[in-house]
């Protein structure tokens, strides 16, 4: 049979090894959030340089900015605040997740838009040069028939003296 | 040829834009009565602006600083250092390209202490209604010479280190931008808290 005092020593021994546990990953947080962060940022401006739309990245950074927000409320709440502070950091984290995957996805759709729109570009300039090409082809081609047959159409006057 | 100058854009100088108006959104009327002798509790307004020319998003922060009189206060631009003066408060934002952060600022002496040799140091200052009390702020030697600053410093987001920086980099380059406003701390008729 369990002792009651056993059994209440066993409780305690859970609750505080919970609690360490708890306040050992809150504390871990700053280091982790950094690394993530920067991580973010870096897809983020991957997603910039792919070619996303103004709008996509208006998203993006109001998402971003909304963790400054919540970092900021993380470190006004007093360490005793556990179950709140854990319910931030998983917000946190959270909004960070999503809006990596965000900025991969949006990465990726805009690397494709930009490619085709890169193909656009330079088919047209491969069009225009073409068309370029055969206007001033067929231009020099009229102008010196023009200018033949202005010389057949020549004729020989004599020159009036005066007298 | 076209085409490709058209689709590539060429390189381009990557910078922020930092200055401060006043509170009709013009570069004046700093201060209350157009004065920049503060007594405890005037309240100045001023409009903190940043703009982004770095061709990307930027994580930033504008750093706010009280420093003295002292010319080692000011952030030293060829070493690419921030000023030692103490931290009051720091505004960070994520700002997109060509993008302009306006930050308003309401702030105000909130306290000066002066020590029985005639120092005259600010205790607290209040910013947006939040009250900051300064540690190692600095002195004056009395009341009738009381100048200080607010010094107002750029940092960008290191996505190598994972921490705020001074300035930015520009390829090699170590850029720094900062600004500062002169007050004088007058006495009022009230004593120092």
């Amino acid at each position: 049979m369990i002792r009651p005092s056993k059994l209440l020593l066993f409780s305690l021994s859970c609750i505080t090894i919970v609690l360490l546990l708890h306040s050992a990953s809150v504390a871990s947080q700053p280091v982790s959030f950094k690394r993530q962060l920067s991580k973010v940022i870096q897809d983020v401006q991957t997603a910039e340089l792919s070619g996303a739309t103004p709008a996509e990245m208006r998203d993006l950074a109001a998402r971003l900015n909304t963790i400054i927000g919540l970092q900021d409320s993380l470190q006004n709440l007093p360490p005793q605040e556990l179950g709140e502070r854990a319910q931030l950091s998983e917000q946190i984290n959270n909004t960070l997740t999503t809006v990596d995957m965000e900025a991969n996805e949006i990465a990726t759709i805009a690397s494709q838009r930009d490619s085709i729109s890169h193909l656009v570009a330079y088919s047209s300039g491969v069009v225009g040069a073409a068309i370029a090409t055969v206007v001033y082809y067929y231009g020099t081609l009229l102008r010196r028939r023009y200018r033949i047959k202005r010389t057949f159409q020549m004729k020989i006057v004599p020159k009036r003296t005066k007298e | 040829m076209v085409a490709y100058a058209t689709i590539v854009p060429g390189p381009s100088e990557k910078f922020f834009q930092l200055y401060v108006l006043g509170p009709t959104g013009i570069t004046g009327n700093y201060y209350p009565n157009n004065s920049s002798n503060l007594q405890i509790d005037e309240i100045a307004q001023w409009n903190l602006r940043l703009v982004n020319d770095m061709a990307s998003i930027q994580y930033v922060s504008i750093r706010v600083k009280l420093g003295g009189n002292q010319t080692t206060d000011s952030p030293n631009e060829t070493l690419a250092q921030p000023s030692p003066a103490p931290l009051i408060t720091e505004f960070k934002h994520f700002i997109l390209d060509n993008e302009t952060w306006e930050v308003p600022i309401d702030w105000q002496i909130a306290n000066y202490t002066t020590t029985t040799g005639g120092q005259v140091s600010i205790h607290s200052l209040t910013i947006d209604n939040v009250t900051y009390v300064l540690d190692n702020s600095p002195v004056c030697s009395g009341i009738n010479s009381c100048s200080f600053r607010l010094i107002f410093e750029i940092w960008t987001w290191n996505v190598d280190s994972n921490n705020f920086q001074f300035g930015w980099f520009d390829g090699d380059q170590h850029r720094v931008a900062w600004l500062q406003l002169w007050f004088t701390l007058v006495p009022s008729v009230s004593q120092p808290r």
